[in-house]
């Protein structure tokens, strides 16, 4: 799968599952702070990305992860594994 | 998931020890089938539940306690079945509620019969689906919720 789709893809659920504006969504953009996660927020991010790209992430993956693009360039990885 | 047949517990005391709410804080009372990211448990709605209502209505809150002990059971029977009889019931909390809809309040004397399902788990949090029936299979209740596990 093709970087721009997959960045298309997490953005959109993104906005919807996070209810951030898609101006606020920068690949050198801390992803914690601008999506306000939690703990228990992480959860749901690995939902989101096994409902749409059909790969599970565990909590090990989330380790070292703090812009937008670290995030998808590790989704990246798992997809096209 | 068959569980009408053969139950795997309706020992209330072995329930118990399964769990780490105390009395008069169980509101679950079968275990009736288990599988890795499956459980369904049961209760018996009673008239001195202290989360049945003056009116004879087990109430909402009734309702969510009873799933999240349903997933408090889930954990205790897995680490059961690893550890044996050593085996002690780890604590956890809710870390939120989604999605939960009360569809009707069951009266004292209905048979619920709950399916928890894991869905996700990350770190500590584990994110479960839960659904409450009665006995003729009428939904009930049902909610996401989003359990913090404690060591």
């Amino acid at each position: 799968m093709e970087t721009s789709v997959i960045i298309e893809k997490v953005n959109a659920f993104l906005i919807e599952e996070f209810e951030v504006e898609a101006s606020e969504i920068a690949v050198e953009a801390n992803l914690q702070e601008t999506l306000d996660l939690d703990s228990l927020d992480y959860v749901d991010l690995v939902v989101a990305i096994e409902a749409s790209f059909g790969v599970k992430l565990i909590g090990d993956d989330f380790v070292g992860i703090e812009t937008f693009q670290d995030f998808y360039t590790l989704i990246e990885k798992k997809v096209n594994k | 998931m068959n569980h009408s047949s053969n139950p795997i517990s309706t020992d209330i005391d072995f329930i118990k020890k399964l769990i780490p709410q105390k009395d008069p804080f169980v509101m679950v009372d079968k275990l009736l089938c288990f599988e890795s990211e499956q459980l369904v448990s049961g209760l018996t709605v009673s008239a001195d539940n202290i989360l049945t209502s003056p009116e004879g209505y087990f109430t909402e809150a009734g309702l969510i306690e009873h799933m999240a002990q349903s997933i408090a059971l889930h954990r205790g029977y897995n680490t059961y079945k690893e550890v044996g009889e050593d085996s002690k019931p780890k604590t956890g909390f809710i870390g939120a509620i989604k999605h939960a809809t009360i569809h009707r309040l069951p009266a004292v004397g209905t048979a619920l019969i709950t399916t928890v399902t894991i869905v996700a788990e990350v770190m500590n949090v584990v994110l479960v689906s839960a659904e409450v029936k009665d006995e003729t299979d009428t939904i009930l209740a049902a909610s996401e919720m989003k359990i913090v596990v404690m060591d």
